[in-house]
């Protein structure tokens, strides 16, 4: 069984919520493990297949359009490792009403490229979470099947 | 069973982008699903400010206070009823400060009520002045100069008052919120549930990253039973230093189980009794 970590970073928890929706359609089918990015040891991606990464769109340093300070924490330590043949697929929650909606997801999405990694799916970015609940949870789901099929 | 979605409200919610309220109120309707609290049995009660509105985005039996008071709306719900889940919202100033005495004798009377305090260390609705969980030095709209008073110690007093549940929760950590939160209601007694939470608008001390970086959760080492070193542990704050977890639970008689007239049956339960007072009016006349 192919072993998945789900790790995310969270303020309101809507990030978290999304994550659980997520891990809970995938978890029949695969091994997984959810973490929040500030428990998380940078040597744990060594030990899954698949690393799904979660995280909303901050402003960090005076700088928009960021990921979760602890998701930049967690890739700054990745820095210089190698995820060559490491498979990755993003998620993030934003506000359409920002300019940058959902950029900490282009941000993550360009680090993976960096680091040799490989994204399955196109990633997902949620709108306004916690206020349209039930049309993005359906989307999380959607997405959780679509990766599901690529790697059945 | 009912979903989170069954807890939504048509009202468009007023917090600001990144506020702790969001991981409250999250946490609050995931222990909710979990445990099924709902309309029949649970109510919620708010007391005044941002944390206050979050009656409007739940969808259970609820009821808003005047400021300062939800501990006492809360406590004639239970007295009224007392198998209901009584839960209180509440922020540190309404709480602390215009609620401080019914904090102190809540607790002495340990009613099976979980208290959840808010604290953002900050009067946030009327945009940032100093409330009595600001730090000292705190510079504000109230206190330009630096706030020239010490904050007050939620946990201390309410473990010194006779609560019976002591715990502290940072508002981003939704696991462990949530279970507290459940843990809280398991509870036979008053429960007060300390929820460190930034303002993310006005308290630029008390961030997000603050609290993700200077928490540490309580371990098995800490006997939850032993009232002295949970005091030991509310006076830890500071870099790194910050405990967050149950500090102290103890076994005490309710104030509901001491109640010999609600030991049989809820107050509501009781037929009321009607009253011929024309005799007394007659003898007043």
């Amino acid at each position: 069984m192919l072993k998945i970590l789900l790790i995310y970073a969270t303020n309101s928890g809507s990030t978290y919520v999304a994550g659980k929706i997520i891990k809970e359609a995938l978890n029949h089918d695969f091994a997984m493990t959810m973490q929040n990015a500030s428990e998380t040891n940078p040597n744990d991606a060594d030990n899954f297949d698949i690393i799904i990464l979660g995280s909303p769109t901050w402003d960090f340093g005076g700088k928009d359009g960021m990921p979760h300070e602890m998701m930049l924490e967690l890739l700054n330590k990745w820095q210089n490792k190698s995820f060559a043949g490491k498979r990755f697929a993003i998620f993030g929650c934003g506000d359409r009403m920002f300019v940058q909606f959902c950029a900490a997801v282009d941000y993550i999405e360009k680090f993976i490229a960096n680091v040799g990694g490989t994204l399955l799916l196109p990633s997902l970015r949620l709108n306004n979470f916690f206020f349209e609940l039930e049309k993005e949870t359906e989307l999380a789901k959607e997405w959780a099947g679509e990766l599901k099929k690529m790697l059945k | 069973m009912q979903t989170l979605n069954d807890l939504k409200t048509p009202n468009v919610c007023t917090w600001c982008p990144g506020c702790g309220n969001f991981g409250i109120w999250t946490a609050f309707k995931q222990a909710a699903v979990f445990e099924d609290w709902n309309n029949t049995n649970t109510v919620i009660v708010a007391g005044i400010g941002c944390h206050g509105h979050i009656n409007n985005f739940i969808k259970l039996s609820s009821f808003e206070g005047l400021h300062g008071r939800p501990i006492p709306v809360a406590s004639g719900i239970k007295m009224a009823n007392h198998k209901l889940n009584v839960f209180v919202f509440t922020g540190d100033g309404d709480c602390l400060a215009e609620g401080g005495n019914h904090l102190i004798h809540a607790s002495r009377r340990n009613q099976d009520i979980t208290v959840i305090l808010h604290d953002n260390a900050i009067y946030g609705l009327t945009t940032g002045q100093t409330s009595p969980r600001s730090s000292h030095g705190y510079k504000s709209k109230s206190t330009p100069l630096g706030n020239i008073d010490q904050p007050l110690n939620p946990l201390a007093l309410a473990i010194a008052a006779g609560a019976t549940f002591v715990a502290r929760v940072y508002s981003g950590d939704l696991p462990r919120l949530t279970e507290m939160l459940v843990k809280a209601n398991k509870h036979k007694g008053f429960a007060v549930v300390q929820v460190l939470q930034p303002c993310v608008t006005f308290n630029k001390e008390y961030s997000h990253i603050f609290f993700q970086e200077n928490i540490y959760q309580l371990d098995e080492k800490h006997n939850i039973k032993d009232k002295r070193a949970a005091f030991a542990k509310t006076l830890e704050w500071g870099i790194k230093q910050i405990p967050v977890g149950v500090f102290y639970e103890a076994s005490e008689p309710t104030c509901e189980e001491q109640t010999l007239q609600i030991k049989d049956k809820t107050l509501v339960e009781m037929p009321i009794k009607k009253r011929d007072i024309d005799e007394l009016l007659k003898f007043y006349q």
